[in-house]
């Protein structure tokens, strides 16, 4: 069990700058997600972390101790792969035990390690068997098992679910925040899949192009998105994006595109002081554009829109709207149920409006 | 067949008829051919000649032996019973001794290669050195490299060195011209193997060469065995190389050298052709037939991945 720290870290590959000034410290026991589409850099750093890359600059710490320049042998740190990389020849015991074996424990312990581990994972009576004749669920847990027996100061997990079946993994994902909480190990997980950074870390990091985006919890990173990279990047269906001007009438800041003229809520106001009369991008998420009311939608300005297209999910339904100049969609009950053609009168909730410089891509006010 | 019979009331001076054909003397001299395929000939002059007829059929002589084999094979002297029931002492072709020679030369030949080439696979395929990608092109280019160009230089050295005529010579040649093809072979196999899987045993605590060892062995099988088989059956049907290397020693002579020995001196007995023959090629097709699932796998090996 040991805290992670990233100073400073830089990864180079040639020319491709993979990974930029990451500064990053995780707790002792935190689950962290790196989550950012592919090609972001989040595997490097996780590889740089295990000792697979080098780090090209910049200083890697875990527990007290730098560990650039330590081999991964000497590392402490556990990775589940996501092919598992389960060695084809070996039983699961063989598996489970070749990591402590190589590190010369008594055979007693390598047991009753194997022993616990499996039973945590449910493989016990799986321990004679070669990979091969396993399901992908089960080879899951071999990996993990073969994590977990040596009971590292860091897991390092690289995107361990995205190979099993989507049912399958819901359920691996439950398991592994049980076992976080069991084991109260530092996990370091890498995901391109926002569900699972949302339901799975203490914190989330997004990474895009080799630099971190935003780091904070999954409630900041989805009510106070950095940019307009993660507040498009997390939450499905994506935010709407509306690009609008800030005016000023009376004292009441306007968000004004051609087909929408919005009163900017007064708790904001105090801080758009300095970017009156500028362009600025508005942001809603789909579930903040309302069909029908809710308590306090009395007060939300109703624009009338288009219905485009109903997509009925079951337990909530995702329309895409049409204000005339642009494309919208909400995410609403169930029991709206408009029709394709209709025209409807939506409300939007500026109370949770988002707003976003258009140049720097950033949250505004800052 | 032949039959033969002596011409009873035929005037070799004029037309006659023979087996229901008809020539002149000096055509059924030259031979005259019936419809049915027989060939008639006068054999010897006019007076005292024969009739032949020569007729193409198969046939068979049905009683089976292994006379043959023993004489081909071994080195002291065997009986023979003729068909008349006489008994002949003849000494052997031994070429069991020659089949052990062969033995002794093609499985290090095989071994050592394989070994050497595994490693120089694993180092070219995962590990980071300075001028890998050209050592390993230079290795490649050696394929093209024809074994018959470096003949006489290596035979000086081994003159040289007391090489020659000696089994260490033979290895180290055939461990030299199968290298290239070994190397390149296994890199593709090796350099195939997932990731991963390497990674995740070089953190569980694995060195280069317990991974060596522990992983990358055991899972290479079907292409070492592939490349065993290949290696194996080039060298045990090598000629070339043998004969400029080992030359004229008696004693360490191989089979396809003492086959060979054997058309000069004894061509015309087709007998202990065929058995020296077929003696050279039982191997050959043990190894193949045990095998056969590596050497249609192995073909594939490293061309398609999974």
């Amino acid at each position: 069990m040991a805290e992670v720290q990233l100073v400073n870290v830089h990864k180079r590959f040639g020319d491709v700058h993979a990974v930029a000034n990451m500064n990053l410290d995780i707790a002792n026991q935190e689950f962290l997600v790196m989550v950012g589409p592919s090609g972001c850099g989040k595997t490097t750093t996780l590889r740089m972390i295990a000792g697979l890359e080098t780090v090209t600059e910049g200083e890697i710490y875990l527990g007290d101790r730098l560990i650039n320049h330590v081999a991964s042998r000497h590392r402490d740190v556990a990775v589940v792969f996501q092919n598992y990389a389960l060695y084809p020849h070996m039983t699961v015991y063989g598996n489970m035990a070749y990591g402590l074996k190589r590190r010369k424990f008594p055979a007693a312990d390598i047991q009753r390690r194997i022993k616990e581990a499996a039973e945590i994972l449910g493989i016990t009576e799986l321990l004679d068997r070669k990979p091969r004749q396993l399901s992908g669920g089960q080879q899951q847990r071999v990996a993990l098992g073969r994590a977990i027996v040596r009971q590292p100061a860091a897991f390092l997990f690289d995107e361990p679910l995205s190979a099993l079946d989507a049912k399958l993994r819901v359920q691996m994902r439950s398991e592994l925040v049980k076992l976080h909480g069991r084991l109260q190990a530092t996990m370091i997980y890498v995901t391109h899949d926002q569900v699972e950074a949302m339901t799975m870390g203490d914190r989330i990091v997004v990474m895009r192009d080799g630099l971190v985006q935003q780091i904070g919890t999954p409630k900041q990173i989805y009510y106070q998105p950095a940019n307009t990279f993660v507040a498009g990047f997390v939450g499905s269906p994506p935010m709407n994006f509306i690009p609008c001007e800030l005016q000023r009438t009376e004292g009441v800041f306007w968000l004004v595109a051609p087909d929408l003229r919005l009163p900017v809520p007064g708790e904001l106001a105090g801080a758009l002081q300095d970017y009156s009369g500028s362009r600025v991008l508005l942001g809603l998420r789909p579930e903040d554009l309302h069909c029908e009311p809710v308590s306090g939608s009395d007060e939300f300005p109703v624009v009338p829109m288009t219905v485009e297209v109903v997509e009925p999910l079951g337990f909530e339904t995702i329309i895409d709207l049409n204000t005339g100049h642009r494309s919208l969609t909400a995410r609403v009950s169930p029991r709206v149920e408009p029709s394709p053609g209709d025209r409807i009168p939506v409300m939007l909730n500026i109370h949770r409006l988002h707003l976003f410089d258009p140049e720097t891509e950033k949250r505004l006010p800052a | 067949m032949t039959r033969e019979y002596k011409p009873e009331g035929l005037d070799p001076d004029s037309i006659m008829t023979i087996e229901g054909v008809t020539g002149t003397f000096d055509e059924f001299r030259e031979g005259v051919e019936t419809p049915d395929g027989k060939r008639i000939r006068w054999v010897g002059n006019k007076r005292r000649g024969k009739i032949q007829v020569q007729e193409r059929r198969w046939t068979m002589k049905a009683d089976f032996t292994l006379e043959n084999y023993r004489e081909v094979l071994t080195g002291g002297e065997v009986e023979i019973k003729r068909a008349d029931g006489s008994v002949d002492v003849i000494k052997g072709e031994d070429l069991s001794d020659a089949f052990l020679n062969s033995l002794a030369v093609a499985i290090p030949s095989t071994v050592i290669p394989i070994l050497i080439a595994a490693y120089a696979a694993y180092g070219f395929a995962w590990m980071r050195f300075p001028g890998r990608k050209f050592f390993f092109v230079i290795v490649v280019a050696l394929l093209v490299v024809p074994l018959q160009i470096a003949l006489v230089p290596i035979l000086r050295d081994y003159v040289r060195l007391e090489l020659n005529g000696t089994f260490l010579g033979v290895w180290l040649a055939h461990t030299g011209f199968g290298l290239a093809l070994a190397t390149y072979l296994l890199y593709n196999y090796i350099s195939g193997l997932p990731r991963d899987i390497l990674e995740s045993a070089f953190i569980d605590g694995a060195s280069h060469f317990t991974i060596f060892m522990r992983l990358i062995l055991p899972l290479s099988v079907p292409a070492l065995a592939s490349f065993a088989i290949f290696q194996f059956l080039w060298v045990w049907n090598d000629y070339l190389v043998a004969l400029i290397f080992i030359g004229e020693k008696q004693e360490v002579k191989v089979l396809t050298m003492r086959l060979a020995d054997l058309v000069g001196s004894r061509g015309a007995d087709w007998h202990l052709l065929t058995a020296g023959a077929f003696v050279s090629m039982i191997l050959p097709l043990i190894v193949f037939f045990s095998l056969q699932r590596y050497f249609v796998r192995g073909l594939l090996a490293g061309s398609v991945k999974g």
